[in-house]
C-alpha cells in the first residue's frame, strides 16, 4: 500500500486532468483515446449511449437538451438537468461522478486508488465543496480531500522553482477555455491561504477565437467578394456557410496558438463566393492586429485585479509576482499587460494548462492516506455489498460472436450476455483508441457495429459496468478481426524480409528489416536509401538489391537470398552519383510473388523485377564478394585460434576455409548467366560454411561486442542523467525492454549496428557540449599544419576557430573541425568492402 | 526528430495531397508526395484521410464539427487534419484525431 495519497483531479468547469505523484516527480495521465491530457467535462446522453469527453462535445450545440457541459457551476444547488432522450434527471454531482470515473480509466498503470485530492475554484463555499466530495465519494474514491485551484497552482510554482513556498503574497491569474478567476494568496502562519478572489464565468480562450472570426475574417471576406450580413449566413444551421463557420473557428483557434510564438501567421482557406465560384484564401495575422482586438477584453480581466487589490487595500508593488494558470495565459498580450499595467513579475515558469493538476499532485504526494485499498477482487464496491457484487460479478457470463476476417469498413458483432446485475452498461474500445461505442445498457442479447481500421488487424476490448458505474469483474476476450488482408496459404510471414546494405564504417554489410515476421499478406512498402559508392556508367559495378529471407539479427551471408536486383553501369546511361537517393518499393503479393521496384531519381530510371518462390535467385558476382568476405573473415580468426594455440576449435574453421576456396576456384570460371544449377549449389554451400564462421567468430567476438555495446549504453545513459533529459531517458528505457528480444540471438554484425546507434546517440548529446566541442577542435588545431592538405586553407580555419571559441557556439565550432578533418592527410581508414552500394 | 514535428509535417504532407487532388500534378510531384509517406511511414507514422466516410458518435479517430441539423446520415465533408496513428513494434495508437467536418451529403 501506498503510504501516501498520490492521485490528484483537476475537476475543471471546462477541462478535467488526472495526475499522480510518483517519487519526486508528476505524471500526468492522458487519455487512451487521442492521448490528450484533458477530457473535456461534458456528458451527452444520446439516444442509446452516453458519451463523456471529447465526443459529448461535438454535440453541445447540436443537442443541447441531452448534452451537458459547465454544470461545475451548479454544484451545490439543487437544480437537476431533465435528460429527453432516457427520461430520468442527473444531478451535477451525478454528472461530476461520471467524469471523475471517466478519469480513472485514464490511469494505465491498473491502479485503483483508495484515495484522492480534487481541487475546487476557491470561490466554492461549504456546501459547494462537500457535493465535490460527494462526487468523489459516489465515483469510488474511499477519501476525498479537496484542495483549492490558486493553492494547487501555487504550490506547482513552488516546486518548479525549488522554494519551500511561494513568498509574501501574490495573485493567481487563471484564464482558461471559458473561465476567468483570479484568486490572491499568501502564507500566514505557515499556511497558504486564499484571501480573497474574483471571477468571470463566461470569458476564456473561445472568446478570442471568435474575435478573430468576427473581427478579422469576417470583415474581410464580406469586403473582398461583396458579400452581406455573412456572420448569419454562417451561424444559420441550414445555411450556406455554415460548414465554413466551423472552419474558420478552427483556423481561428491555430491562428492564436501560432501568435503566441509568431510575430503573424498565414492562414489559408477555400472559399465559394455567391455565384458559386471557388478561392483560395490566404489571410496574414500579425500579432498587433490580434492585440487590438482582444485589448479590451484582456484590460477587463486587469480591472478584476485593481477591484481585488482596492477591496484588500493593496498596492501592485504588495504583490511578489503573478503566476499564470490556464491555457489561454500563452497569449504574449496578456503577460505583457498583466506586467506593464500593474508592474508586477509575471512567472510563466510552469506550463499553465497542468498547473493545477500538478500542484495537486505534489500535495496529495506529501499528504498520508488515511484509506486502505481494497483487494482488488473486492473492487469496485464501496457500499458494503463486496461479496454480493463478487458473487454476481462470477456468476456473469459473455459470449461473443463475430467474423474474425472482414473485407468491410465495419463488422457485426453480437453477444449474448447473462446474470448482469440491472442497470448495468457495457463499453467497447478499440485498443488503438479509434473506436468508442460509449456506456451502452447491457440486455440479453446485444449488437454492435464495429468499425474497422483498413488492411490491419482490429483489436477491440468489452468491458462491464454496474448501474454505479463500477467496472465489473468479468473476464472477456479480446475480440480480433483482420481487416482486408487474406493470405493463400492462411499463414502470416514466417520469417524476417530483409535488405542487405553496407556499414562502411565497420566494413561490413548488415541487414535491415522490411517486413516483419508474421505480417499479413499482401504487404507493401517504400524506403529510400543512399548510395554509397559511385557507379561509373560502363563499368561492371553494381548496385545490388539483394532481398532476403531470415531472422533479421542474423548476418546476411547465413540468410535465404529471395531476391536479387542488380544493376550494373553497362545499363547505365550516365554515371550514379555517390550520395544519391534510390527509392525501393517491395511488395510481396498473396501468392508471394516478390516484386522490387528501384527508382533513381537522379537519372528518372526506374528498374523493376519480379521473382516468385519456386525460381531462386543467385548473383554470382554477389556471391564471389561473400565469399571473398567470408574467406577474409576465417583466415582472420583462425590465426586467432592458433595464435592462442586453440588447435581443437580450428579444425572446423580449416575445413570451411578450404571449401571456400574451392567455391572461389570455381566462381573464377563461372559466367554470371550460367545456365546449370551450380550457382544455386555454390549460394548453399556458402550460407552453411558462413554458419560455421559466423559461430567460429561469434563466440570470440560477442563477448567483447557485447561488453562495448553495455559500456557505450551505460556512458550514454550517465551522460543523459547529467544532461537530466528525461524524454530520452525514457525512451532508453523503451530501448531496454526491446532489447531483450536481441541481446541473446544475434549476429556481430547486428551487434555492431547498435554499437553505432548508441555512438550516434551518444554524439547527438555531446555535440551541443560546448567544453566537448572545444576539446575537440584544441585536438585538430594542436597538430602541425603539414599533417593537413591544404596549407593556407588549414591555417584560416585555425583562425576562425580561435574566434568562433569566443562565441561559443558548438555548431560553429563543429563546422570547422568537420573540414579540419576532411583535410587531414593521414586518416586512420581501412580497405574498404565492395558491399551492395546501398548505405545502410 | 521529436514526434510532434513529425506529425507537423505529416500534416503538412497531407495539405499538399490535399490541394493536388484538384488539379493534375505530374507523376513526378505525386512521387514525391509518395516518398514523403514513405519517409513518414518509416517514422511509424500512419497517415489517413477520412473524407466522405461515414461519421457516427463512436467514431473517437475524429474530431468533428457538425453542420446543418445533427440528423439523418451523417458523412465526412472536409479534412482540415488527417488521423495519424503510430505504429510500433506491432501496437498502433492513435496520435493525432482527424479533424473533420461533418454534415448530410
Amino acid at each position: 500500500m501506498s503510504s501516501t495519497i498520490n492521485f490528484a483531479i483537476d475537476l475543471g468547469t471546462t477541462n478535467s486532468l488526472i495526475a499522480k505523484a510518483n517519487n519526486g516527480s508528476v505524471a500526468i495521465f492522458k487519455n487512451p483515446s487521442g492521448m490528450k491530457v484533458t477530457l473535456p467535462s461534458v456528458v451527452a446522453f444520446r439516444k442509446d449511449r452516453i458519451l463523456i469527453g471529447d465526443k459529448a462535445r461535438e454535440y453541445v450545440e447540436k443537442d443541447p437538451a441531452n448534452v451537458f457541459a459547465s454544470f461545475k457551476r451548479k454544484m451545490g444547488t439543487g437544480e437537476s438537468y431533465f435528460i429527453p432522450n432516457n427520461g430520468s434527471f442527473k444531478s451535477p454531482i451525478e454528472l461530476s461522478t461520471i467524469i471523475l470515473q471517466e478519469l480513472k480509466n485514464f490511469i494505465f498503470t491498473g491502479e485503483s486508488p483508495a484515495s484522492v485530492v480534487i481541487t475546487i475554484p476557491a470561490s466554492f463555499d461549504t456546501i459547494q465543496s462537500n457535493a465535490t466530495k460527494e462526487a468523489g465519494y459516489a465515483a469510488g474514491f474511499r477519501e476525498v480531500l479537496l484542495l483549492q485551484e490558486p493553492i494547487a497552482a501555487s504550490l506547482a510554482f513552488a516546486n518548479r522553482e525549488g522554494k519551500s513556498g511561494m513568498e509574501g503574497q501574490w495573485l493567481v491569474y487563471d484564464l482558461g477555455g471559458g473561465t476567468f478567476d483570479v484568486a490572491l494568496v499568501v502564507i500566514e502562519d505557515d499556511e497558504m491561504k486564499v484571501i480573497d478572489h474574483e471571477g468571470d464565468n463566461f470569458f476564456g480562450g473561445v472568446d478570442f477565437d471568435n474575435a478573430i472570426l468576427t473581427s478579422l475574417f469576417i470583415p474581410y471576406l464580406e469586403s473582398r467578394f461583396g458579400i452581406t450580413d455573412l456572420a448569419t449566413k454562417m451561424l444559420s444551421a441550414n445555411g450556406k456557410y455554415n460548414k465554413l463557420y466551423y472552419q474558420l473557428l478552427y483556423k481561428a483557434e491555430e491562428a492564436k496558438i501560432g501568435l503566441s510564438s509568431h510575430n503573424h501567421v498565414e492562414i489559408e482557406f477555400d472559399f465559394t463566393d455567391e455565384a458559386g465560384e471557388d478561392h483560395e484564401v490566404y489571410f496574414s495575422i500579425s500579432r498587433e492586429q490580434f492585440d487590438a482586438i482582444i485589448r479590451e477584453r484582456i484590460m477587463a480581466s486587469i480591472s478584476f485585479i485593481r477591484n481585488l487589490l482596492t477591496r484588500n487595500h493593496l498596492q501592485p508593488s504588495d504583490i511578489t509576482e503573478v503566476v499564470l494558470v490556464g491555457g489561454s495565459t500563452y497569449i504574449p498580450l496578456v503577460r505583457g499587460l498583466l506586467a506593464q499595467e500593474l508592474g508586477i513579475k509575471v512567472n510563466i515558469s510552469i506550463d499553465p494548462t497542468t498547473a493545477v493538476v500538478e500542484g495537486a499532485a505534489w500535495y496529495a504526494g506529501g499528504r498520508p492516506a488515511k484509506a486502505e485499498p481494497l483487494p482488488i477482487e473486492q473492487q469496485p464496491a464501496i457500499d458494503g455489498s463486496h461479496k454480493k457484487k463478487d458473487e454476481k460479478a462470477v456468476a456473469i457470463e459473455v459470449k461473443t460472436a463475430y467474423q474474425a476476417n472482414s473485407r468491410d469498413t465495419e463488422e457485426y458483432l453480437a453477444a449474448i450476455i447473462k446474470n448482469a446485475p440491472a442497470g448495468s452498461n457495457y463499453r467497447i474500445t478499440r485498443a488503438d483508441g479509434g473506436f468508442d461505442s460509449g456506456l451502452k445498457p447491457v440486455a440479453e442479447k446485444i449488437s454492435e457495429m464495429l468499425l474497422l481500421l483498413p488492411n490491419s488487424l482490429n483489436i477491440f476490448n468489452m468491458k462491464l459496468f454496474d448501474a454505479q458505474g463500477f467496472a465489473l469483474q468479468v473476464s472477456i476476450p479480446d475480440i480480433m478481426i483482420v481487416q482486408g488482408k487474406f493470405s493463400i496459404y492462411g499463414q502470416p510471414l514466417p520469417h524476417d524480409i530483409c535488405l542487405e546494405v553496407d556499414d562502411i564504417e565497420n566494413n561490413i554489410t548488415h541487414l535491415e528489416l522490411i517486413f516483419e515476421r508474421n505480417a499479413i499478406l499482401p504487404i507493401k512498402k517504400s524506403i529510400t536509401k543512399i548510395l554509397s559508392r559511385t557507379i561509373a556508367k560502363g563499368s561492371d559495378d553494381q548496385l545490388l538489391i539483394n532481398v532476403l529471407e531470415g531472422s533479421r539479427y542474423a548476418s546476411p551471408q547465413s540468410n535465404l537470398p529471395i531476391g536479387i536486383v542488380s544493376i550494373s553501369g553497362k545499363q547505365l546511361q550516365s554515371d550514379l552519383i555517390k550520395g544519391c537517393d534510390v527509392d525501393l518499393t517491395f511488395e510481396i503479393s498473396e501468392s508471394r510473388d516478390i516484386t522490387v521496384t528501384a527508382y533513381i531519381s537522379m537519372i528518372d530510371a526506374e528498374f523493376r523485377q519480379v521473382f516468385n518462390p519456386s525460381a531462386r535467385t543467385v548473383n554470382v558476382t554477389r556471391l564471389q564478394q561473400e565469399t571473398d568476405y567470408l574467406y577474409r573473415l576465417g583466415k582472420r580468426q583462425l590465426e586467432k585460434l592458433l595464435k592462442n594455440e586453440k588447435y581443437e576449435e580450428s579444425a572446423a574453421l580449416q575445413q570451411a576455409i578450404k571449401e571456400l576456396e574451392a567455391i572461389q576456384e570455381k566462381l573464377k570460371t563461372l559466367s554470371e548467366d550460367d545456365v546449370t544449377d551450380t550457382k544455386y549449389q555454390l549460394d548453399d554451400q556458402k550460407r552453411r560454411l558462413s554458419q560455421v564462421i559466423d559461430a567460429a567468430e561469434k563466440g570470440d567476438r560477442i563477448v567483447d561486442l557485447k561488453e562495448e555495446y553495455y559500456n557505450k549504453k551505460e556512458n550514454y545513459r550517465l551522460l543523459l542523467l547529467q544532461t537530466g533529459n528525461t524524454a530520452l531517458l525514457q525512451r532508453l528505457e523503451s530501448m531496454n525492454t526491446e532489447e531483450n528480444s536481441w541481446i541473446n540471438n544475434c549476429s556481430t554484425q547486428y551487434l555492431r549496428l547498435k554499437i553505432s546507434e548508441m555512438d550516434r546517440l551518444t554524439w547527438n548529446i555531446r555535440k551541443q557540449d560546448i567544453s566537448y566541442v572545444t576539446s575537440l577542435y584544441m585536438y585538430y588545431s594542436m597538430k602541425p599544419d603539414e599533417a593537413y592538405s591544404n596549407l593556407s586553407e588549414i591555417k584560416l580555419l585555425k583562425t576562425r576557430g580561435d574566434q568562433a571559441l569566443a562565441r561559443k557556439n558548438p555548431d560553429e565550432i563543429l563546422s570547422i573541425v568537420y573540414r579540419m578533418y576532411e583535410l587531414l592527410i593521414d586518416k586512420d581508414r581501412e580497405e574498404s568492402i565492395k558491399g551492395t552500394g546501398l548505405k545502410g | 526528430m521529436p514526434q510532434h514535428l513529425w506529425i507537423k509535417m505529416a500534416n503538412l504532407v497531407f495539405e499538399l495531397e490535399k490541394k493536388l487532388s484538384t488539379g493534375q500534378p505530374s507523376t513526378g510531384i505525386i512521387r514525391n508526395i509518395d516518398r514523403m509517406k514513405s519517409v513518414l511511414e518509416e517514422a511509424g507514422l500512419l497517415l489517413l484521410n477520412p473524407l466522405g466516410e461515414p461519421y457516427n458518435e463512436v467514431r473517437t479517430d475524429l474530431e468533428a464539427s457538425i453542420t446543418g441539423e445533427a440528423a439523418g446520415n451523417l458523412y465526412v465533408l472536409d479534412v482540415i487534419k488527417p488521423i495519424v496513428y503510430t505504429q510500433q513494434e506491432g501496437s498502433r495508437s492513435l496520435l493525432q484525431k482527424g479533424v473533420v467536418i461533418v454534415g448530410n451529403k
